[in-house]
Parts: C-alpha cells; structure tokens; sequence
C-alpha cells in the first residue's frame, strides 16, 4: 500500500513536470510549426533566474520565481521575433537556430554561474503524512503547481479571446490572418506562454534536483517522447502521454533501474512512429 | 525542408553529366594534406577532426540535402561502426585491419534496419524517427555499461599510427574517395531521382520512379561514408566516448552542412573546416569561447541562411561574368 502510494505520488509529479514542458513543446509547435531544441534551455534558465533573483536580491522565493517566469516569457517571444520569424518557412533552419540559441544560453549560464551544480532549499520544506506514508511537501506542490499551471492554460485556450485567437492560427494561418489576427504576434506569444511554463517546471523541480547547466536536457527529451507519443500537436494527448510516460517511468525506475526508463520511452516512440506515426491519439491540432 | 527555390538552378549541382570538370574541388584534399603535413602539431590534429566532420557532412549531405529528408540520426553510422571497431580491437584484441571492416559492416546492417523501417514515413516524423535511433544506443552503452564502457567510453582502442601527420593522410583519402564518390553518384540518374523526391515524392512515384529503391541505396552509401571515418576516428583518438550518439553530433553535421551549403557536397565539407577551426581558434578566449562559437552559429544563420559558400560562389560568378568576356555555359 505504501509503496503503491510512493509510485502513486512519484508518478503524479513526475508526469506533472513532464506535461508542463510537453504543452509547451505541442504548443509552439501546432501554432508556430517550430520544433523547438531550445526549450530544455528554457527550463534551465528558469531555474537559474529564480535562484538569482532569490539569492542576488533577497527577494521572497514566490516573486523570484513570477519574475523568472516573466523574464524567460520575454527573451522567448523576443527570440521568436528577431531569430525564428525570417526563417519559419525554412524548417531545417529553424531546428538549428533553436539548437544554436539553446547552446548559447547554456554557455552563458556557465559563464555566469560556472558549470558547478547548486542545491535549492524547498520552498516547501518538511515532509507531509498522507495515510500514514512521509511525502516531501516540495513533491506534492510539484503536483498542485503543475495541475494548476496546465488547468489555467487549458481554459485560457479554450474560453479567453486571445487563446481562442491562438488556436485559430494553429488551424489555418492564412484563415486567422484574413479574420484579422496578428499571427506573428501569436507565434510570439505563444513562445513566451510555452517557455514560462518550461521556466516554471524548471523552478519548481530544481529543489529536488539540483541546479546544473544540463538540467534541461533530460526532461527535453522527454516532452519530445510525450509529444510524439500522444500526437505532434494535440494538447490533450501530450497530456494522458505525459501521464503514461511520468508512470511507466516512475514504475521501471522502482521495480528495475532508473537507466532503463529513457531506453523504454525511446523504443516506445519509435514503435508508435513506425506504426501510427501522427501518434497514439492521432493529429488534433484543431482542438485544445 | 529546404526551400529548393532559394537557390537558383546553377548554384546546385544540377544536371547529369560525368565530366573531368565536376571534381575539381577535391583538388581542395591535397591542399588541406599539405597544410596539415607542413604545420606544427595542433594544426594538424584541427585537421584531422576537420576532415573527419567534414567526411561525415559529405555523407548526410548526399542523402538529407539531396532527398530533402533529414536524417536527425545520422551521426548513428559513424558511431556504430566507432563502437564496434573499439570493442573488437580493445577489448577482444582483434586486429583493427578486421575490426574496423566489421564496424563499417555493422553500420551497413544497421542502415540496411533503419532504412527498411522509416523510410516510408515522411517530413518531419522521418526525421523524428531517425533521431531516437542513436538516443536509444546511446541508453544502451549505459545500460551495458561494463561491456560498452557507458559515461567513460571505451578507451585504449589501439593506435594505426604513432604520427598524426599519417592519419591525416588516410583520413584525407578517405574525405577524397567519399567527395569523389559523392559527387559522381549525385550527378548520376540516382541523383536526379533523389532531387525529384525534394521536389515532390508522390510526383515522382506518378512517373513510375520506385522512389523507395533510390532512398534505400543512397542511405546505405551515406551510411558507410560516416562509418568509415567513424572506425577510423575511434583508432587515431584511441578512445569512443558515448557522447557521439547524442543528437548534438548529429546537429552539428547538419550545421556543417548548413553553413557550407547543402546538396552541394563541396559546401558541407568547406562548412565543417570552417568551423572546426572557428572554434579552435576561439581556444584563445577560454570560458567565452563556447558562447562565441554559438553565438556567431545564430548572427550566421541570422543574416546568411543559405550559407557562406552559395552567396559566395554567387558573387565570385557575378564578377566574373562582368569583367571577362561572355562565355558558354558554366557547368557541362
């Protein structure tokens, strides 16, 4: 019982910080059509910033983390504009330059940090009981942040005239720009929407881990994995991918070896690339 | 994909035609042997790295630039036959004169799986599909750690030679053949097939092209260009470090590419030399050199995404055609 609870918990929180990254991944690329290297860096600086701002200014970890979150939105829409913009019709390009900018952000964060890895205190600290099972509080606010980061997107894209807007570019582009929609200014705003949401993700988990300049590259992977998985480009499939993916993990990594869960999640995708390559769920851009 | 219109016709290798005139620019090997010969050590070692990333450029360049299909695992090939070549050799004491034929094979019976898997699948889920292949070995050497020698590698692969002024030149001769081989098969029908796949592939299956004949091969011969100088690399560095698997080797081949200019075989290996050594040169200023290095890649990509080659060559012929006096045709 206790066991299935540990499991139970692991998985929630695994599969929430997996979704966050993955949302943003389908996010950028059903409305911009960018697949985006560069969002493991995303999470990476996010972290990083959160701590700066803690640390340099003393600031309250809450607003450290709002104003990481913010900062990493900005320089995402920023990079879209300038760097990704002229290129988006040139596929192959638009992979390198997201690749290029995630390296040059990752040497930066060495340059400025240096590459030694920095333990966070929790922000929420001590442990809580539930049915007599001891769960770090950080995990299960890993999980209450995650559901209500990913609840908040979810009616923001399905009722707000903006996220209705958004999801009008996913679907047809020249459509949505004849009705009047500004679709750079979508494609930009969904960057900085999806890379906060990396940031958060980041943030959040960097008590358990720990803060190094390849923190992101794992959980990249990963939401590459979920998004194929549940279908390039519908949300509610990255979402029950996430969720398998963050189980199935949690499972192998406690019945056999943690080295084991990225081979399985790998061969996984490449069966269903094979055999149903629009994924599990199949192309659902249109739908939120 | 890349946008085929972005360059005019005579900037690509275009057309059919076996003459002389259309490998001159391997004249560029012997020039780099010289250089490397002649220059003290770290020199030479640039080069060598140079013309084994420059190997590997040609090979994905006579499949990915010419078919348009990425292939997001290439660097798959080079690092089987790394692999196999090292555990043969230093681990089972085999001769590397049979371990690394064996490690070439064994990146041919991988392509020949690979292929014959994904090939049918198109656009952006070929190139998803190809780049778990190496992510999954790389898990792999991780997972069979004592054999395959996970984080650390496989170390103590024996040495060809003690002096690398010889290993430049066998990996020169092997950027040579593959440039010649490359450049001879792209010009060939197989060539003109694989163009009009870029173009349009169900056009092409409309004139009765078996389309999936023509991709199989062309990965197979790409596949064993990245392997040969892939077996040869785990030899003269004398180790194989798992982080040849990772997608970055495979990124960073299609940067090479990229820049030089792709489907011009001769662009990808100007690009790889280009930044092999942009980055040795930028040594000099230590913690900044890796943000140097990208940020110059993004300014790069940024204001010239054709490539420093095409737009080059472009204004070369521009002069040319102005001061001299008209002449035929450019290409035979």
């Amino acid at each position: 019982m206790q066991t299935f609870l540990t499991i139970l918990v692991f998985g929630l929180a695994t599969s929430g910080i997996y979704a966050l990254m993955a949302v943003g991944v389908a996010l950028i690329y059903g409305v911009g059509r960018v697949i985006n290297f560069a969002h493991g860096a995303f999470y990476t600086l996010g972290a990083y910033l959160a701590y700066f701002y803690a640390t340099a200014f003393g600031m309250n970890w809450w607003v450290a983390s709002l104003l990481a979150m913010l900062s990493v939105g900005f320089l995402a829409a920023v990079f879209d504009r300038l760097l990704i913009e002229p290129l988006r019709e040139q596929e192959i390009l638009v992979w390198i330059m997201t690749f290029a900018f995630a390296f040059a952000i990752r040497e930066l964060i060495v340059l400025l940090f240096g590459a030694r890895p920095y333990s966070i205190p929790a922000f929420a600290p001590g442990s809580v009981s539930v049915l007599g099972q001891a769960i770090a509080a950080q995990r299960l606010l890993v999980v209450a942040v995650s559901g209500l980061a990913i609840g908040s997107l979810w009616i923001f894209l399905s009722s707000a005239r903006l996220g209705k807007a958004l999801r009008a570019v996913a679907l047809n582009r020249t459509g949505a720009h004849l009705v009047g929609i500004p679709v750079r200014m979508a494609h930009a705003t969904v960057m900085a929407i999806s890379a906060g949401l990396a940031a958060l993700a980041g943030i959040i988990i960097s008590p358990i881990n720990v803060l190094t300049p390849d923190m992101g590259l794992e959980p990249l992977l990963m939401s590459f994995t979920i998004v194929i998985l549940g279908g390039i480009g519908s949300l509610r499939g990255s979402l029950v991918a996430a969720l398998l993916v963050g189980y199935a993990g949690a499972l192998v990594s406690f019945l056999w070896s943690p080295q084991l869960v990225t081979f399985m999640a790998l061969v996984m995708v490449f069966g269903v690339l094979i055999f149903r390559p629009s994924g599990l769920f199949g192309l659902a851009v249109e739908r939120a | 994909m890349s946008d085929p219109q972005k360059f005019s016709p005579e900037d690509r290798l275009g057309g059919r035609g076996n003459g002389l005139r259309q490998y001159w620019p391997v004249l560029l090997v012997p020039v780099i042997g010289v250089i490397g010969w002649f220059g003290s050590q770290p020199v030479t070692i640039t080069l060598l790295y140079g013309a084994t990333w420059a190997t590997y450029a040609v090979g994905y360049d006579m499949f990915s630039g010419f078919s348009g299909r990425v292939n997001l695992g290439y660097a798959m090939f080079p690092a089987t036959a790394a692999y196999v070549t090292a555990v043969l050799s230093a681990r089972l004491k085999i001769a590397p004169a049979l371990s690394i034929p064996a490690g070439i094979a064994a990146a041919l019976l991988l392509a020949v799986v690979v292929g014959a898997l994904t090939l049918r699948i198109t656009g952006i889920y070929f190139a998803l599909s190809t780049s778990i292949i190496p992510l999954a070995l790389f898990q792999l050497t991780h997972v069979f750690g004592k054999f395959l020698g996970g984080e650390e590698g496989i170390w103590g692969v024996p040495p060809i030679f003690t002096d690398p002024r010889l290993d430049l030149v066998v990996v020169l001769l092997i950027l040579g053949a593959s440039m010649c081989f490359a450049l001879w098969y792209v010009r060939s029908k197989a060539g003109l097939v694989l163009r009009a796949i870029q173009g349009g592939e169900l056009t092409a299956q409309a004139l009765g092209l078996n389309t999936f004949r023509f991709l199989f091969v062309s990965l197979l011969a790409s596949a064993v260009i990245g392997a040969t100088a892939g077996a040869y690399l785990a030899h003269f560095q004398m180790l194989v470090a798992p982080e040849i698997l990772h997608i970055i080797t495979t990124l960073q081949i299609i940067t090479f590419a990229q820049i030089g200019g792709p489907g011009t075989i001769v662009g990808p290996v100007l690009g790889s030399f280009l930044l092999v050594n942009l980055n040795e040169y930028l040594r000099a200023w230590t913690d900044l050199r890796l943000f140097v290095y990208f940020a110059t890649l993004v300014l790069l990509l940024r204001f010239s995404p054709n490539g420093v080659l095409v737009p080059i060559a472009r204004a070369v012929r521009r002069l040319v055609q102005r001061s001299g006096p008209p002449s035929g045709p450019e290409r035979s």
